[in-house]
This record gives C-alpha cells, sequence and structure tokens, in this order.
C-alpha cells in the first residue's frame, strides 16, 4: 500500500518535471527549421497538447497496457527497455558476487585481527574506496587493462547467447571493467559495515560464553558473530542492488555499457519524457522490491523482528 | 572520571563557534542572535555568487570582489570567535583547561584528521595562490596540444593546448566552493527538519518521512541529471539539488531527537514551561552537533563526488570553465594516448573526498567511537 503510494507520487514528480521543464520538445525533436504545421503535427502525435491530467493518464495507462511508445526510438517501452534490462542485472549480478566475496571475508578479517596490519590496510582501502569516483576507475583500469597491457577491450558488451553475454568468452572480456569499477566501491562499504558490526557483536557476552565453553575461535566468529553480525551487512546488500542494478548510470555511461542506466542517460538527453516516466516507474518499482526482500531476510536472520 | 561533562562543554563551545545565532539566543540575546542569523544567510549569497560565477570573466579576474568576500569572511570568523570567547568566559578556568586537553589528546591520538586538515589546507591554499603559481586555465595554445608533463607543463595539456594544473588548480575554487556551500545548506535544513520531525513528531514527522520514502526509491544521480538537464545547469541551480534533494542528516538528527526527547532534562524543561523553540534550540540540538558535523564532512565529500559525476556527464559546471569532472569527460576521448589528462583531475577528486572522509572518521571517533554512519 505504501510502496503505491510511493510510486504514485514519484510519478508525479516526475512528470511535473519533465512537463515544468521549459523548451517545446515537438521543436526541438522537429529540428531547427522545422514548419510551424510540422510542429503541430508533432504535438498532436505526441498528445502535447491536451490537458496535463490527460496526457499523465495517457502515459500511466500506456506503461501498463504497454502502448506508450520512446519518442525516440518509437518503440514500445518494453523493446526498448528488456534487452537493457537484461544487460544491467548481468553486469550488477557479477558485481555484486565479486564484492560480496571479497569484502566479507576482508571485513571479517579486519575485525578478528583488530588493529594489526590487515585491520589497518581493510580501513584504509575502505575509507580510499568511498572517496573514489566510480567512472575514474573505470577510466584507470581502461587504462591499465585497454591502453598499457592491452589485454581488455574498453567499452561495449561483445557477444552474447540469447542476450546474455557472460556466456561467451568475449563477452565475460567486456564485463571486467564495468563489474570491477562498480564492485570496488561496494566493497569497500561493504567491508567496513561487516568489520564494525562483528567487532560489536564479539563484544557481546554470549561470545564470551561461547569462547569459555572451549570452542575453537574460529566456531566462536563463524557460527555465533557472523550470524548476527550479517543483519546490516544484509541490509546493505539490499541496497547494493539498487545501486548496481538501477543507478550505474556513470559507470555505464563511461564503458558504454549498453544497461538501463545509459538508457536513462540517453533517455535525458534526447528527452524522450515516456522513456523517462517508464524508465523511473521501473527502477522505483525495482527499489520497493528490493525493500520487500530486506525486510522479509531480516525476519529470517532475526527471529525477534515480527511484521504484522 | 567526568568526561561526559567535559564532552558537553565541548559541545557548547561548537555550538558557539558553528552556530553562533543559536548561542546568542539561547543566552536571550535575541536581537543579536537574529542579526547573526541574517548575516549569515547574507553572506552564504554573497560567498556563493562572488565565488562561483560560472562566467569566464569571473575566472580571469580571479581577485574582483575579493575584498567584499575577505570581509564577509572576516566579520563572520571575528562573529564566531566572540561568541566562542562569551561562551567559554561564562566557565571556570579550570574547564578550559581541559578543554584544550581534550583536544590536544584527541588530536595527537588521531593522525587520520590531522592529515585529511592538511591536505584540506593544501587545496584551500591553492584556491588562494591560484594566479601566483598558474597560468590562465582558458588560454588555448594549438602550438602546445596534448603536451605530454613537463618542466613548462607540469601535468601536461589538454586537447586545446590548455595548461592540465592550471585547470586543476582553478577547479578546486569551484569542487570547494559548490561542494561546502551545498552542505551548508544541506545541513541546516536536515537539521530543522529532523529537529522540528523528531520533537513535534505527528503529521510533520509523517510528512518528511513519506519525502524520505519518495527520494529513496530512485537513484540520485538520476533525479540530479533530470532536474539539470531540464532546467538547465546553474551553479545555484546545482546547489539547490545537491542540498534539498539529499534528505539523510534530516533522517539522522530525526532519530537522535526520537531518543533524546524522553531525556529527563528534555522532561524536566517541559515541566518548568519552556517554550519548545527553547527545548530545541538548547536542549535536543547541542546534543546532536557532534553527529551533525561528522555527517556534514562526510556529506561535502558525497557532494563533490556527484558534483564530478554531473560535470562528467555534462550536466554539471559548463564548459570552457574548469571543473575536475568535465575535465575527464573532455579527455575521455583520447584517454588512451594521453593518459594524463585522465589521471590527474581524478587524482584530484579522490584526494578531496579522502581527504574529507578522513576528517570526518577522526570526529566521529573523537566524538562517539560507538557513532554509526
Amino acid at each position: 500500500m505504501q510502496s503505491l503510494f510511493v510510486l504514485f507520487v514519484l510519478s508525479i514528480l516526475i512528470f511535473g518535471i519533465l512537463k515544468l521543464a521549459p523548451g517545446n520538445i515537438a521543436q526541438i525533436m522537429a529540428g531547427i527549421g522545422a514548419k510551424p504545421e510540422d510542429i503541430a503535427n508533432l504535438e498532436e502525435k505526441l498528445g502535447l497538447n491536451q490537458p496535463f491530467p490527460v496526457q499523465y493518464w495517457r502515459f500511466v495507462h500506456g506503461f501498463f497496457t504497454g502502448d506508450l511508445r520512446s519518442a525516440a526510438f518509437n518503440d514500445p517501452l518494453m523493446t526498448v527497455m528488456s534487452r537493457k534490462l537484461v544487460a544491467s542485472l548481468e553486469l550488477g549480478a557479477v558485481a555484486i558476487i565479486l564484492s560480496v566475496l571479497l569484502s566479507i571475508p576482508a571485513g571479517i578479517i579486519a575485525a578478528v585481527k583488530r588493529n594489526t596490519f590487515w585491520d589497518y590496510s581493510v580501513t584504509m582501502f575502505a575509507l580510499a574506496g568511498i572517496s573514489i569516483p566510480v567512472f575514474w576507475i573505470a577510466l584507470l583500469l581502461m587504462i591499465i587493462f585497454g591502453g598499457w597491457l592491452r589485454v581488455l577491450p574498453i567499452s561495449g558488451r561483445g557477444a552474447d547467447i540469447g542476450g546474455l553475454s557472460i556466456l561467451t568468452a568475449d563477452g565475460w572480456r567486456h564485463i571486467i571493467i564495468p563489474a570491477v569499477s562498480m564492485a570496488l566501491i561496494q566493497m569497500a562499504m561493504n567491508a567496513r559495515l561487516t568489520r564494525s558490526s562483528l567487532l560489536e557483536v564479539l563484544q557481546q557476552d554470549y561470545i564470551t560464553t561461547a569462547r569459555s565453553k572451549g570452542i575453537s575461535e574460529f566456531m566462536v566468529v563463524v557460527r555465533h558473530g557472523l550470524r548476527n553480525a550479517l543483519i546490516p551487512v544484509v541490509t546493505n546488500i539490499g541496497l547494493m542492488t539498487q545501486v548496481l542494478f538501477a543507478g550505474a548510470i556513470l559507470t555505464e555511461t563511461v564503458t558504454a555499457w549498453p544497461g538501463v542506466g545509459r538508457l536513462v542517460y540517453q533517455a535525458i538527453i534526447m528527452r524522450d519524457e515516456p522513456l523517462l516516466f517508464g524508465l523511473t516507474i521501473v527502477i522505483a518499482i525495482f527499489y520497493q522490491l528490493t525493500y520487500l526482500a530486506v525486510d522479509l531476510l531480516y525476519a529470517y536472520l532475526d527471529p525477534t523482528i515480527v511484521y504484522d | 572520571m567526568t568526561s561526559s561533562r567535559h564532552i558537553s562543554e565541548f559541545r557548547t563551545l561548537i555550538v558557539a563557534f558553528l552556530f553562533p545565532w543559536i548561542h546568542l539566543l539561547s543566552q536571550g540575546q535575541r536581537r543579536l542572535g537574529i542579526l547573526f542569523l541574517l548575516f549569515e544567510v547574507l553572506s552564504s549569497y554573497v560567498l556563493t555568487h562572488g565565488m562561483l560565477r560560472s562566467t569566464t570573466d569571473a575566472l580571469l579576474a580571479p581577485y574582483e570582489g575579493l575584498s567584499i568576500l575577505v570581509a564577509v569572511i572576516l566579520i563572520d570568523i571575528i562573529g564566531r570567535f566572540l561568541c566562542v570567547i562569551s561562551a567559554t568566559r561564562a566557565r571556570t578556568r579550570s574547564y578550559m583547561e581541559s578543554y584544550s586537553r581534550i583536544i590536544s589528546r584527541r588530536l595527537s591520538r588521531d593522525p587520520k584528521g590531522i592529515l585529511g586538515l592538511l591536505v584540506l589546507g593544501g587545496f584551500v591554499f591553492l584556491v588562494l595562490v591560484a594566479p601566483l603559481i598558474s597560468s590562465d586555465p582558458l588560454v588555448m595554445n594549438f602550438g602546445a596540444v596534448l603536451q605530454k608533463p613537463s618542466a613548462t607543463y607540469l601535468l601536461g595539456t589538454d586537447m586545446y593546448g590548455r595548461d592540465v594544473f592550471s585547470r586543476i588548480v582553478y577547479g578546486t575554487r569551484y569542487t570547494l566552493g559548490i561542494g561546502v556551500t551545498a552542505t551548508v545548506l544541506n545541513i541546516l535544513l536536515g537539521a530543522t527538519l529532523g529537529l522540528v520531525a523528531g520533537y513535534f513528531r505527528g503529521v510533520i514527522d509523517a510528512i518528511l518521512m513519506r519525502i524520505l520514502e519518495i527520494l529513496n526509491s530512485i537513484p540520485f544521480l538520476m533525479l540530479a541529471i533530470l532536474i539539470v538537464a531540464m532546467f538547465g545547469s546553474s551553479t545555484s541551480l546545482l546547489i539547490v539539488v545537491l542540498s534539498v534533494f539529499v534528505l539523510q542528516p534530516a533522517r539522522i538528527v530525526r532519530s537522535q531527537v526520537l531518543e533524546l526527547r524522553e531525556k529527563d532534562y528534555v522532561k524536566a524543561a517541559r515541566a518548568i514551561g519552556a517554550t519548545p523553540i527553547r527545548i530545541i534550540c538548547c536542549h535536543l540540538l547541542p546534543n546532536t552537533v557532534g553527529t551533525l558535523l561528522v555527517v556534514a564532512s562526510i556529506r561535502v565529500g558525497q557532494n563533490i563526488l556527484s558534483l564530478a559525476g554531473l560535470s562528467f556527464l555534462g550536466m554539471g559546471i559548463t564548459p570552457p570553465t574548469p571543473s575536475w569532472g568535465s575535465m575527464l569527460q573532455e579527455g575521455r576521448s583520447v584517454i588512451l594516448q594521453c593518459p594524463w589528462l585522465g589521471i590527474f583531475p581524478g587524482m584530484a577528486i579522490f584526494t578531496t573526498v579522502l581527504a574529507f572522509n578522513l576528517v570526518g572518521d577522526s570526529l566521529r571517533d573523537a566524538l562517539d567511537p560507538r557513532l554509526k554512519l
């Protein structure tokens, strides 16, 4: 219910921004020197001369029935978006798996070996990771692996099988730079969080009890510590999926990865109102789903949480 | 130990320095307080418009209007120090000693913060002496296009033959100016919203939470690009976007206030008939200042990152004005042949943001190590 409310207000907000912006879209699309009657025709075709509530209804109705067409690509929204969605999900999945696999062990090591060289390196790495602009990492990787070593392609998505490029060797080579640059930043945040959360848990009384029972330190950390320490980490991974899947505008633009982020950028540049509207709703629905998933996982990990 | 007392006094001093008008208001000096608040609003206006006019003339005459800027900053700082002095006068001498002891002990314990402050100091120094150490960042020289870093061109030249070092130095001005101004506005707005929503709860709180939910359901960068692209890029719009559409500070302050408002001293203040404004200004705000400081230093870094991202997408500061993000964008097409165009501006962004994060980290450790932000 709340999610529906959020989606509704958000759609109005985006619609408002699109409509309040100065400039006539029909004029822009028709180009400089277009005849007034051409502009009028285009306005008629795009429904721009109807009142705002009617236009809004047309957008919402068209979005759910699949009739809404992108103004720039002249295709139904789903046709334009579906391939990009797959590409983004693919890139996001690789980046998330990479960052989770590396960040949780790093955070555990930093917490267990507190105030040692390992802890300081992980902490410094994490601090550096949250300070680095994501597109700059991508540029650096391009310079190093594309320019000097000449081992990786610097842009695009490469060959794919059935829309999935991770199924081909060429696709793998293309996915490395964008995935690593996105993963590095998320890794930094996640390692930091794992460390602080595990440190807090390890100071609890039941950990002392577990130790005094004589279980090995490894079991103490993994079985008693980690399960509780991972609760905030899971939340963070949920939020990570949002950034990686839907918000990768910068990474996808700089590496020319044909995903949703790049499509958002293109739609804004071309001022493709129906496409932008559709993208916003799709991304917002995705965000709401991740919030739901995080809540459910939370309840699973922490039995004391009960939702009504 | 009476360390908690010291910390609360330490906080009073921070309030006197950071929010002098609140200090004055809480001391019963209403007129002075309101006067200072007006001055603050005015000076932030002067600062943004004096320092950040994104026209080329302002760049070519970097010291134009500088005297006004210096005057404004001087009056501001003097006013703040007067407030701090009046705040310390009210205390005993032993308190002064413990205050300085706390400061020096914490600083000497944590090299992170010092490192961060030194780096930031270096960048501020660069802003001030920019015209002395660098050449004109806008002048094109087609005889020296895409030169490698050398003695003449410290960090090389770009495709128009402009000196990369000069452009980075002048870029600092815009980056720090917009980053800091947006953060100050953001924190002011966030603190006000958070305090009001947390203290009064009810409808205001519900509205704030709904707004937060809505803003949290699409990527911030997407909204920012959309607004900037639709309404045309300008310095003031960038500052508004970076300060209004990020409401994390409000959320953090709110959750802290929800806890604080149940404390006995707040109940006591309410019982003796203190007005909500007084409770918010004198009892709640001073206790959130530590958090606000940490949030602020982290937000400056985040704002600089967002600004760089926007400029990189061509939505930030408009060329030919030098900004680190747009320098990366311009160099992108030749980045494999001329890596210096990709390395140095990014390095500048990275160093600045890292410095702010270092300061934020050590501030957090000093104020409250258990604070999770």
